[in-house]
């Protein structure tokens, strides 16, 4: 029996907009055992990244807010801790690396010192250690010359550089779980394909359990055990990772990955997905993928379907599987 | 027939998500412009609708009623000369809006012309553009104005074309700030994709300019357009007050305060400088918080997807 | 209909940024963003141009159609050089030469209807009469997938797959022989990809354009390309047809290239080439074969001799001492 490292359930969190109020997550459930890669995968403004805001408690108070459900963190309760404990979760047990190396970083202080800072803020130790374990962390991340990179500066780096050096922050105080947003969307993709060696061979090493976001479901394909399926802010699919990729189940994960030009695979058509993502603010009870389906029948417009388990443990959301199982 | 008619009005019809539209809308939830808004009409009506009212207005001097304090029949008193200071107070509000609204006006085609040619154009156009800037920025104005305004006595201008050198002065001190910022926005916007898409379209400079350039300075030219009358008005009284603006017989709430200088006016007939003072903090506050205000509801940082 | 005639030819280009820095002349450091590269398309053909960042590949596409000026070389269009010409001539020649930009959010004036922005170019080059824009603008934001009512909105009302497809109403209106596009589909959604990468082979298929297609998406450009050019720092390191460049490729960097584009198989095991090091900085570009540095095969030679772009059968050509 494995354990479960991070529990969220029911998450609901909202934002305000111009056009009213949108979930950007909306009644969110999953969880990520020890030691395993979970992926988050949906198109821009399907709640992707705020799900990830929510659990880091960084979403910005006069935009949205957590309106319900429950984040646990090995059963600490996240959403009901004092500031100074979430803090001390945070670059702790709980790390964070974002899409953009290049914005993350201050710009003013040496490399080796961001590496640092985390190290000193949350243990105990003397400048000379920290300076070692960051010159360690240097090398982990898989760049040489750690002592030269230790005392540049960001700009003097490039972006695949300054993503390993994010990597070395984040993990500088060997953190429980990784929290990976769109970490190689920026770079190349010979970079990329660094980096998801690295990640993959990290989370190995050191057990560490990984939540990544992306778009790219040839990424998720790669380095994920777990996939998580979002769309408007609802999770629609989830299932263990090859299990998902075989036999997709809801309509828009079959219709993302057939809409996906693969190399060695070309079609004179690719398949599409009509329309385009609903407004949040102006969404009703319903499945919200009905309009771009082309399997939508009467009750998708009218009432949100639940999740639903299969016994492969694959999840889906989506009346066509609910009709099956009442027939 | 009909059918589409109807139908094409219907698109044809701005919709309300139209930028300008965005821009009223997100001013009227404003409130301290709109106070400045409200403020501002009120003295617009005042200066130029009030005189109407007043039965002082075609009475000029009397000098059997002089320095009277407020009354019933005179509500801010009268001057030294027997005047009704409440309708000279409007009277006043009428030239030192105009030179205002004037300078700014004249600054604003200048500056945004000269603004637009150097920044489109660049080369030696813009050398010669922007070192003229520069010298005029490096004077300093005041002086500059003083300088200018007392050649003008020199040269004995008829007091009733002062109020419109007053303008051309003001607007000569005024436009190479405008030109610079519109030629900055004018560089910046070269730079963006859009403006490189109408070269690729192979257009016509006219419409470069016009139809691509112009519009996306216009938000640009009304804010600092608007916070420029505050200013030209704060100079006017600067000068007048000085009494190389706008010289009497002509009333502006500049040399309206001349009378502070008076030590006696100033202790014991507060009524001859403070209603001018006052004419003048609110008006260009009001202009202020409007700018802000306006400069806010365009500013594109705000504006959502 | 396919022809074997050249629409466009590359001779030669090259493309150096900062030597004409007067301020800082000092420390200037040339950038050869484009160093010596040469290729041609056929009449109604597609031609994909890849590389990461720092390979050239978009001021290639700039230069092509002179929104960038060139430091040596030659653009020949219908075998007109197109750096030569006089402006007035450029101005006549655009419409048949079209450009859709990367970023469908900065390539729209935001004060602009769209039904304006699109039939503007149609007006200002007086190829149609007034009265029949309109119907024009019509005809082509229906052929791209827009409503035809939408022509009175503003940019800021479409959504990034709706603004692409203004960018391409706006090319084609024109009529044009060729279009550059340069990354039009990489800002986008991979279900609205999809949908734009339809209307890019609908538009191949239905009005005979010659296209320069360049992106970094290597499944994207075997999609839509009939001939692919592969860059590296301002070289091209090899050239040849779709199927010679993706069944056999011949130089180690496109062989990675390929290998490091995750495919969405979770049970697919390939054998993966993972290069070393990083993209090095086009203004210090190693010696010889610019690819040197990274290559898993390197012999000595590569770092002193740059290798020569030679055919090795025909219409493959690749720049590498080992072939």
């Amino acid at each position: 029996m494995t354990t479960t490292v991070l529990e969220v359930k029911n998450l609901l969190t909202q934002y305000h907009t111009g056009d009213g109020v949108i979930s950007a997550v909306n009644e969110v459930s999953f969880s990520i055992p020890k030691g395993q890669t979970v992926c988050l995968v949906g198109e821009s403004g399907c709640g992707k990244s705020a799900v990830a805001m929510s659990i880091m408690g960084l979403i910005d108070p006069g935009a949205g807010a957590v309106k319900n459900g429950e984040i646990f963190f090995n059963r600490v309760d996240l959403l009901n801790i004092k500031k100074h404990e979430l803090r001390q979760l945070r670059g702790n047990d709980i790390s964070m690396i974002f899409q953009e190396p290049m914005t993350s970083l201050n710009p003013v202080l040496t490399v080796g010192s961001q590496i640092m800072e985390p190290i000193m803020e949350h243990e105990i130790i003397s400048k000379k250690e920290a300076k070692r374990r960051a010159l360690e962390l240097i090398k982990l991340v898989g760049i040489g010359r750690s002592e030269e990179i230790f005392d540049s500066f960001p700009h003097q780096l490039s972006g695949g550089m300054l993503q390993r050096i994010m990597i070395a922050i984040a993990l500088s105080c060997s953190p429980e779980l990784l929290i990976a947003d769109e970490p190689t969307t920026a770079l190349d993709v010979t970079i990329q394909a660094q980096i998801l060696d690295l990640l993959r061979s990290l989370k190995e090493q050191r057990e560490m359990s990984m939540l990544l976001i992306t778009h790219d479901l040839g990424v998720v394909a790669e380095v994920a055990d777990y996939v998580i399926v979002m769309y408007a802010g609802k999770v629609i699919e989830e299932g263990p990772v090859v299990e998902l990729f075989e036999n997709p189940k809801h309509p828009y994960t079959q219709g993302l990955l057939k809409a996906k030009p693969v190399i060695g695979q070309r079609q004179e058509e690719l398949y599409t997905i009509p329309g385009q993502v609903p407004n949040l603010a102006t969404l009703k009870p319903s499945c919200f993928f009905s309009e771009r389906c082309e399997h939508c029948m009467s009750i998708c417009k009218e009432e949100t379907p639940s999740i639903q388990t299969f016994d492969n443990e694959q999840q889906v959301a989506c009346w066509l599987y609910k009709e099956v199982s009442i027939v | 027939m009909e059918n589409s008619a109807i139908i094409i009005k219907k698109i044809k019809k701005p919709t309300k998500t139209s930028l300008w539209g965005q821009v009223i809308r997100r001013l009227l939830k404003m409130k301290m412009p709109l106070l400045g808004l409200a403020f501002l009409l009120f003295i617009f009506m005042f200066s130029f609708i009030g005189p109407f009212f007043s039965p002082y207005i075609n009475l000029g001097v009397n000098p059997t009623n002089i320095n009277q304090p407020p009354s019933l029949e005179h509500w801010l008193g009268t001057d030294k000369l027997g005047r009704d200071v409440l309708t000279r107070l409007m009277l006043a509000g009428r030239i030192s809006l105009l030179v205002g609204l004037g300078a700014m006006i004249m600054s604003v085609t200048i500056g945004g012309l000269l603004g637009i040619i150097s920044g489109f154009y660049r080369g030696i156009v813009d050398q010669i553009f922007m070192r003229i800037a520069d010298v005029l920025m490096t004077l300093p104005g005041l002086p500059l104005l003083f300088i200018m305004a007392a050649i003008l006595s020199e040269w004995k201008v008829p007091t009733e074309y002062r109020i419109y050198i007053v303008m051309l002065m003001l607007s000569i001190v005024g436009w190479p700030g405008l030109a610079r910022l519109v030629r900055s926005q004018i560089l910046s916007l070269s730079e963006r994709q859009f403006m490189q898409a109408t070269e690729a379209l192979g257009l016509r400079d006219v419409r470069k300019l016009f139809k691509h350039l112009l519009p996306n300075i216009i938000p640009l030219l009304i804010v600092s357009g608007t916070l420029s009358v505050g200013g030209a008005i704060l100079s006017e009284s600067t000068l007048s007050f000085f009494g190389l603006g706008v010289v009497p017989p002509d009333a502006s709430w500049g040399n309206m305060i001349t009378s502070a200088n008076s030590l006696i006016d100033f202790q014991k007939r507060p009524w001859l400088w403070i209603p001018p003072g006052l004419a003048i903090f609110f008006t260009v506050i009001s202009i202020n918080l409007l700018g802000d205000g306006l400069r806010d509801a365009i500013d594109p940082n705000m504006k959502r997807r | 209909m396919k022809g074997q005639t050249p629409l466009i030819e590359v001779k030669n280009l090259k493309k150096y940024f900062g030597e004409s820095d007067r301020f800082f002349k000092r420390n200037a450091s040339i950038v050869k963003a484009v160093d010596n590269v040469s290729f041609s398309i056929n009449r109604g053909e597609t031609f994909g141009l890849v590389g990461e960042s720092g390979s050239g590949k978009s001021t290639i596409g700039k230069s092509i159609l002179r929104l960038q000026s060139i430091t040596d070389g030659e653009v020949l269009f219908d075998g007109k050089n197109l750096h030569q010409m006089s402006k007035k001539e450029l101005r006549d020649l655009r419409p048949k030469i079209q450009f859709i930009f990367q970023d469908p959010y900065s390539s729209l004036n935001p004060r602009l209807r769209v039904g304006d922005a699109i039939g503007e170019a149609l007006l200002d080059h007086e190829l149609c009469e007034k009265h029949v824009v309109e119907e024009k603008v019509k005809e082509v934001m229906e052929i791209c997938g827009l409503s035809k009512d939408q022509m009175n909105r503003y940019p800021h009302e479409f959504s990034g797959g709706q603004r692409q497809r203004i960018g391409i109403a706006r090319a084609i209106i024109l009529q044009p022989d060729f279009i550059v596009a340069d990354e039009p589909v990489s800002a986008l959604d991979v279900s609205i990809q999809a949908q734009i990468i339809n209307l890019f082979s609908k538009l191949q298929r239905q009005k005979n354009i010659t296209f320069l297609f360049i992106s970094h998406d290597l499944s994207v450009v075997e999609h839509l390309c009939s001939h692919i050019g592969v860059l590296y720092l301002g070289t091209m390191m090899e050239l040849g047809s779709r199927d010679q460049l993706y069944s056999k490729p011949l130089h180690p960097y496109t062989k990675a290239l390929i290998s490091a584009v995750p495919i969405p198989n979770p049970t697919l095991k390939r054998e993966r080439i993972i290069l070393k090091g990083d993209i090095p900085n086009p203004s210090k570009p190693p010696s010889g074969c610019k690819f040197h540095t990274r290559c898993p095969y390197a012999i000595d030679s590569c770092k002193i001799e740059v290798p020569e772009f030679k055919e090795v059968e025909k219409g493959h050509f690749v720049a590498c001492h080992l072939v």
